[in-house]
């Protein structure tokens, strides 16, 4: 019983960015939800607020604000307030409006993911004849007054907590998984500590701020350790987490391994100087490894083909680069998509895709005549 | 110039999806169960986008087509079933179709009453004020 408690104590205390959030919108959504005798709106709408604020600081980044994050978090942020009260409305005229609402931000998320004939195609299709279609009905199907329908929910308690809790697994799993906040510290760390000269300048820097590792960087043979030294430990730690790249695993080893008996030299050579170049190209290969460990963490591509040996698997190349082959990208990070987006898709659809797009026609045509023969009132029900 | 994080779309989807999850669990319009099934895909969809840009290929947007796609074949179908349901019970409430239910599940009944609509205020009247004018007759002189 007590270790299930130190268990619980202990996962709080590494996940509570992820908690409180949670618990703040199982609230705001719980307290919302339509039912006869309503909590007050008031208190719902402060926790909703909270939860909004309080994910947003979930996965605020180090590092300068760009039109892209900008544009993210306003998007995101309207996407997930419309979705909330989506669910909460108790008109389901105005519940199709936040509907609406949805779609369009995320069609604004799709923009930012460079994806301009999605957003088009989902506005079309989804904001103009989907949304269009159900007011028609909801215009047909109206009732007056109080409704069962709208006034009540069903198992209000059981459906927010079930929900959430989905949701936290999948941000812990999206946490472990896809989270390169950790390394991207170290990446901003190291590109400010590479621009000074000094030594002891470097030494200050790698410090400065929000300290990137715990007491453990402090084990070990070694007494008083710098903090350069501190800082490489901590960050070979960090890539034990990303898998499956063996440059970043070698790299890891080095540090591991190599680092402190360099140290001990270093600190014992004449030259400070020269301990501090050597610092230097240490960090510089440190922001290299990073950045392509932050660009491929959580990768699980399969095993790359090999035409002589007819290993791996052959896979088509018609919607860009094949999932074994590895991913271009320029400067900033970005992988490389064709500029012809409409063109590109087309590609993709009439080669990879051809079987599938000629059943979801005829998917489409079965639903016409579907919707025409159960929608029917002709002679059977007269 | 760093683009928003692959993490932070994810967490974004996940969010979607979960909130059309509730909504689906907990609402009793059939309207408003399906507008929450249709969140739950655009969930997946901005999911698949992401992924398209991260691995900078074109197969997570051919996916989400196909999502929309099936969306709206399923629009079409719900519409049709809904117009079929209601013109039968007269209502859009998901609940009176539990006599579907399993045999051994026992029936949802609501206690608690529904609030009583506030009577319409009758529209207020002028209380009348000073003196009927008199008419003159009014005769003609021919």
């Amino acid at each position: 019983m007590f270790n299930l408690i130190e268990a619980l104590a202990a996962f709080l205390r590494q996940n509570w960015r992820i908690v409180l959030p949670l618990l703040a919108g199982m609230a705001a959504i719980y307290l919302l939800l339509p039912r006869p005798r309503r909590y007050s709106a008031l208190l719902g709408s402060v926790a909703g607020a909270a939860a909004l604020i309080l994910a947003g600081l979930l996965l605020v980044r180090t590092g300068s604000v760009t039109v892209d994050t900008v544009l993210f978090y306003a998007f995101s942020g309207i996407a997930v307030l419309a979705g909330g009260l989506l669910i909460t409305q108790r008109n389901p005229a105005y519940a199709a409006l936040s509907f609406a609402l949805v779609v369009l931000s995320s069609c604004g998320l799709f923009l930012l993911q460079a994806a301009p004939f999605l957003m088009a195609a989902t506005i079309i299709i989804y904001a103009g004849a989907i949304l269009v279609t159900f007011l028609f009905v909801l215009m047909l199907a109206q009732t007056e007054g109080p409704d069962d329908a709208n006034d009540r929910s069903r198992e209000p308690l059981l459906a927010t907590v079930s929900g959430f809790v989905l949701l936290g697994i999948l941000l812990l799993v999206l946490n472990m998984t896809y989270d390169t906040s950790r390394i991207d510290k170290f990446l901003v760390r190291a590109r400010l500590a590479s621009q000074k000269d000094a030594p002891e300048e470097i030494d200050r820097a790698l410090a400065n701020g929000e300290r990137l590792w715990d007491d453990s960087a402090d084990e070990g043979p070694e007494e008083d350790r710098s903090n350069g030294e501190r800082f490489l430990i901590a960050f070979s730690k960090e890539l034990s987490r990303v898998r499956g790249i063996e440059e970043t695993a070698r790299f890891r080893d080095e540090l591991r391994n190599d680092l402190p008996n360099r140290w001990v030299e270093d600190r014992y050579s004449a030259d400070a100087n020269e301990g501090a170049r050597r610092l230097k190209r240490l960090l510089a290969r440190v922001e290299e490894q990073g950045q392509r460990a932050a660009q491929t963490h959580g990768d699980l591509a399969p095993a790359p083909y090999n035409p002589v040996t007819k290993t791996g698997v052959p896979l088509s190349d018609f919607s860009g680069p094949a999932a074994n082959t590895p991913v271009r990208r320029d400067a900033a990070g970005n992988a490389a998509l064709p500029a012809e987006n409409v063109a590109a898709l087309g590609r993709s659809l009439f080669t990879d895709y051809l079987l599938a797009v000629e059943l979801a026609g005829t998917l489409l045509l079965v639903a016409t005549i579907g919707a025409v023969a159960i929608a029917y009132r002709g002679e059977r029900n007269a | 110039m760093n683009p928003p994080p692959l993490h932070n779309f994810l967490v974004v989807g996940a969010i979607l999806f979960t909130l059309g999850t509730i909504g689906f669990l907990t609402r009793r319009n059939l309207i408003i169960m399906f507008l929450c099934a249709e969140m739950m895909l655009q969930g997946v969809a901005v999911n698949l986008v992401a992924f398209a840009r991260h691995r900078g290929n074109l197969q997570g947007q051919s996916f989400t087509l196909f999502i929309i796609t099936v969306a709206a074949c399923e629009a079409g179908i719900a519409l049709a079933l809904f117009l079929t349901l209601f013109r039968n019970r007269h209502s859009l409430d998901i609940s009176l179709w539990q006599d579907l239910r399993e045999p051994d599940q026992e029936p949802n009944v609501d206690e608690e009453p529904l609030p009583t609509p506030e009577p319409q205020k009758p529209l207020p009247q002028l209380t009348p004020a000073g003196h009927e004018p008199t008419q003159r007759q009014e005769t003609s002189h021919v």
